[in-house]
């Protein structure tokens, strides 16, 4: 069974410094690790890409038990470029909680804005 | 008497070109109504010369362009700002009603079927995501205008699949005639 989350974040807007919060186990399953990455995104219609891209690093490796948490801090670029969006695309922040598993990953995301 | 299952490639283009929809495959995500802006992408794409068009088109305005010239000497602003540019005019009288503009271009891939076999390409089509014109007097002369750049537009950026360039612009409109355009292009700071 794949482990599900629960993302908590300090804040809602990010003025350009770090961005902080805990990973909550809502659901434990079989992983190989745990990890948090905040990448800036860039989407049209049909393709995105991930122009930048920051890593907590392994928060946890093994299985993951249910009511398990993580705390995380990851640290947002200087020049950080902010939210947004057009006719045809956008540009984005998102924070993605990763369980690296056998098979598909599983993934929470969440869209952060930064000023 | 056969029977054809759908459109012929024919129509499908004639309804490209039309705005209706284009897409025969069952991609759920693509299917919506083409705008004007993409219907220059899918008729470039038919040539599939899409780049050569456009540099053709803006080789022939920079070439009618010629008594028309667009200077910034601080070609860098922040979203909200205004930004100064000076228009010189030499030769106003081939050059038709004059306007100055600020133009923010984007660049955005996507992907393009065609309705034939041949399946979906990628490609990079453009649109104007923000423009804002004021008229010159057609008289020869260095004209100043101030342009303000909305403090909710997007910046400057090069990305992979999705790009924001912006210009400052000089233009002569003439009836049923390819504008004389002439442009600088700016940085916008977020």
């Amino acid at each position: 069974m794949s482990p599900r989350f629960d993302l908590q974040l300090d804040r809602d807007r990010y003025p350009g410094d770090s961005v902080a919060g805990t990973v909550l186990v809502r659901e434990g399953g079989r992983s190989r690790s745990l990890e948090v990455q905040l990448g800036y995104i860039e989407e049209t219609d049909d393709y995105l890409e991930v122009a930048t891209s920051i890593s907590t690093g392994h928060l946890h490796k093994g299985d993951l038990e249910t009511g398990a948490s993580f705390c995380f801090e990851l640290a947002l670029p200087p020049d950080a470029l902010p939210n947004v969006t057009s006719s045809h695309g956008q540009l984005y922040w998102q924070l993605d909680v990763k369980s690296d598993e056998r098979g598909r990953d599983s993934h929470e995301l969440r869209r952060i804005e930064v000023d | 008497m056969p029977v054809r299952d759908g459109p012929s490639p024919r129509l499908m283009t004639h309804l490209a070109v039309r705005g209706a929809m284009v897409d025969t495959a069952p991609r759920a995500r693509n299917r919506r109504k083409v705008t004007d802006a993409e219907t220059v992408c899918l008729e470039a794409t038919r040539h599939n010369r899409p780049r050569q068009r456009d540099a053709v088109a803006d080789g022939l305005r920079k070439k009618l362009a010629k008594g028309l010239e667009v200077r910034v000497d601080r070609p860098e602003v922040c979203r909200g700002e205004e930004i100064e540019a000076l228009v010189v005019v030499t030769e106003p009288d081939r050059l038709g009603e004059l306007e100055a503009g600020l133009v923010c271009t984007e660049h955005y891939d996507e992907e393009v079927h065609t309705g034939s076999d041949s399946g979906a390409s990628r490609m990079t089509c453009k649109a104007v995501e923000h423009e804002a014109w004021q008229p010159l007097p057609s008289v020869a002369g260095e004209h100043s205008v101030r342009l303000a750049v909305p403090a909710n537009a997007p910046f400057s950026y090069e990305g992979s699949c999705l790009s924001f360039q912006w210009e400052v612009v000089a233009r002569g409109r003439r009836d049923r005639k390819l504008d004389a355009r002439a442009s600088q292009e700016i940085s916008v700071r977020p």
